[in-house]
């Protein structure tokens, strides 16, 4: 969304139209569960994340807080947070070895692929969790949202260089855990 | 760049391939988002008149700009207890405080929004700030007015309008001290701030009813003699400065009287005491420098601009040209653009010149071709080389709708440079600038005096000459064929004190003041 048409939506979300709000909601929703389903692996907990994403960004507007620009920066970090959060309430999801055992012994490729599929996610998804919140962030945004440096650290509010440096040393944690892993 | 090697991007791959959004979770969750909203939304209040009122302003001062010292510590050190024991009051905390921000009298959080405005005021103590805030309060209340007309709860019109007043005699006293000591800055502030006051009411006053109409006529009138006085003041500061300036020529003075032409190389003559009102997109924001309309300002480093202001806003900006030819924005706001007028149209220019060419329907004044339309009201026997006064409108391709074409009678005084003055920078279609004529001046200087700008502002400065029919055209309450889009309704007013732009040459490389302030973030 060009950041005309974004400042206008929150100018117009501010004064509390809701055509604007609505607008807001139907344009990110979709973006943001994607981001939370990839991180969290789990329907409700992502649509969870979305409703509370969009309920704080209305408190905080509510409030004569919230974003002045960088709408989607701003929800991305706010849904970082509440992730964050629920990784620390949350133990992680122990792999369920019944059910790979069972997908490898089966002789349906679709659901061993898929059981493969969950186990691999469920691999990638516990190696993110090792890293640091921002870490997390940096590769999350950058490699699987696919944005630019320069729009990572605008949604985390910290110079390019600082987002290079924490991706540097997210990438090489991430290969230690991952490969670590796989020789182990 | 990127780092990313293939293993790597084979593992994190996984994560893209997630199912589906069950589209019935999806449904309900936006409905929980859409009750939410609307359960949220705040009391009404038209949401230009509201957006960003009192906590815009208690946010800027809990983050201090850096010209805000000790004092402004001070403030919120006490504007904090009032909050609190407001707090306590009322049971919300925060919320109640903030909610106060859009209260319209009436309404149970109105009181904590008075309160807070005369913390505010106790604990200012630079002359210059308290005349300011009474401004501000003034505009405020000039916003509850309309909003109120709007809401149709137009019993309490009268209210508003009283504490209006009170604000504006407050800040005139300073206005009239600040004259004296020859402060035109600061006198140009209040000026503008004045004017925008009567700009919102006038607002008010074209959308009000018949209920409404009277006491919001009366506290119309009232604001706009005061910012005949404001003007005036304004000007007794410039000689003031002038004469000053004299004294002290040796002493180094910076700009002794400016250098106009720098820019275009045309020396243009100085508009210096203008104040003007600007309508239109922001076209480029380079540190304090902005362009508006095709029109470049200088943001004051501490002007009051309401929202993150960033190119492709409409905004409205007020302000006044300084002794150096520089535009200086004292008042920006951010406002949402009229539906389906695409920024830059429907806006009105007013000004004055010599009727140079009649062919047909398009004649040409003071160099610019106007169109006459069936709307356009003629008033007087106006023929080629006539002195008259245009209302126009500024149409989506920038040309312009005559709406009221006043002849001005030879003796009535005119600006010194009537023609010069309206030329737009650079060929750029003229912004909403509006220019009223200073006839009824007894200052030569004073291109932008008021009518009434005399001490006792009554019927009788009404100079007879200066209009054939001046009441109807120029009275408030004339029906305005479109009056309902711009917040600034220059020629509804019978002396509306802003002046067209001024050619700006080119206003150079904008030396003044504290760097970018004033929300210039560039994107």
């Amino acid at each position: 969304m060009a950041a005309n048409n974004e400042a206008h939506l929150l100018a117009a979300a501010r004064a509390w139209d809701m055509d604007a709000l609505t607008a807001i909601y139907d344009t990110y929703s979709p973006l943001l569960y994607r981001y939370a389903m990839r991180l969290l692996g789990d329907h409700a907990v992502a649509e969870e994340c979305v409703a509370e994403t969009f309920a704080r960004f209305l408190q905080a507007l509510r409030n004569g807080g919230g974003p002045e620009t960088h709408l989607k920066a701003y929800l991305y970090r706010v849904a970082h947070n509440w992730i964050t959060d629920y990784y620390r309430r949350q133990p992680p999801p122990e792999a369920n070895v019944d059910d790979l055992a069972y997908a490898l012994s089966s002789e349906d490729p679709a659901l061993s692929s898929r059981v493969l599929l969950q186990e691999e996610q469920q691999r990638v998804r516990a190696a993110l969790r090792l890293l640091t919140p921002e870490q997390r962030q940096v590769v999350v945004l950058r490699f699987l949202e696919a944005w630019s440096l320069k729009e990572v650290a605008e949604a985390m509010q910290k110079p390019v260089g600082a987002v290079k440096a924490l991706q540097h040393r997210a990438l090489a944690a991430l290969r230690r855990v991952l490969e670590e892993e796989s020789h182990g | 760049m990127d780092e990313l090697d293939p293993r790597l991007r084979k593992h994190l791959d996984a994560l893209n391939r997630i199912p589906p959004r069950d589209p019935q979770r999806a449904a309900e969750g936006r409905a929980r988002f859409l009750q939410m909203a609307s359960e949220m939304k705040p009391e009404k209040l038209p949401p230009q008149a509201v957006s960003l009122g009192l906590f815009w302003r208690l946010k800027k001062w809990i983050q201090p700009k850096p010209p805000l010292r000790k004092e402004a510590l001070k403030m919120v050190n006490i504007l904090v207890a009032a909050l609190m024991a407001i707090s306590v009051v009322f049971g919300g905390g925060a919320a109640a405080a903030y909610a106060s921000q859009d209260a319209l009298p009436g309404s149970t959080l109105y009181p904590v929004k008075t309160v807070v405005e005369k913390a505010e005021l106790a604990v200012t103590t630079s002359p210059q700030a308290k005349a300011e805030l009474h401004l501000e309060f003034a505009q405020e209340r000039a916003a509850e007015a309309q909003a109120l007309v709007a809401q149709g709860r137009t019993n309490l019109v009268p209210q508003v309008a009283q504490n209006m007043q009170e604000h504006l005699q407050a800040a005139e006293q300073v206005a009239t001290q600040l004259a004296r000591q020859g402060d035109a800055d600061a006198a140009a502030r209040v000026a503008v701030m004045t004017s925008v006051a009567a700009q919102k009411l006038q607002e008010a006053v074209t959308h009000a009813d018949e209920h409404a109409k009277p006491a919001l006529e009366a506290a119309l009138q009232r604001t706009e003699e005061a910012q005949a006085r404001a003007m005036k003041a304004y000007a007794e500061a410039r000689q003031h400065a002038d004469a000053n300036a004299r004294q002290t020529a040796d002493n180094s003075t910076p700009e002794p009287s400016a250098q106009p032409g720098e820019g275009t190389g045309t020396p243009e003559p100085q508009p210096q005491g203008e104040i003007f009102s600007l309508k239109g997109a922001v076209e480029s924001i380079t540190g304090n420098t902005w362009v508006v309309n095709g029109q470049t300002v200088t943001i004051a480093s501490d002007a009051k601009v309401k929202g993150q202001v960033q190119v492709g806003d409409t905004v409205e900006v007020h302000g006044y040209v300084d002794a150096n030819g520089q535009t200086i924005v004292v008042q920006a706001e951010v406002v949402t653009p009229e539906n389906g007028q695409p920024g830059g149209s429907g806006e009105k220019v007013t000004f004055q010149g010599a009727v140079e060419a009649q062919n047909g329907n398009q004649w040409v004044i003071s160099g610019k071709t106007v169109n006459i339309t069936e709307e356009t009201k003629q008033h007087g026997q106006i023929a080629i080389g006539s002195q008259v006064m245009v209302v126009a409108e500024v149409q989506a391709d920038g040309s312009l709708n005559a709406k009221v074409i006043n002849l001005m009678e030879a003796g009535a005084t005119m600006t010194p440079e009537p023609t010069d003055t309206m030329m737009p920078p650079n060929g750029t279609p003229e912004p909403t600038d509006t220019m009223m004529p200073p006839n009824g001046t007894p200052e030569p200087t004073d291109t932008m005096m008021p009518p009434n700008g005399t001490p006792e502002p009554t019927d009788t400065v009404e100079p007879p000459n200066a209009t054939p029919e001046p009441t109807d055209t120029m009275m408030p309450p004339m029906p305005t064929p479109e009056p309902t889009d711009t917040v600034e309704p220059p020629n509804a007013t019978p002396e509306p004190t802003d002046t067209m732009m001024p050619p700006m040459p080119t206003p150079t490389g904008m030396p003044g003041g504290g760097g970018g302030e004033g929300g210039g973030n560039n994107d």
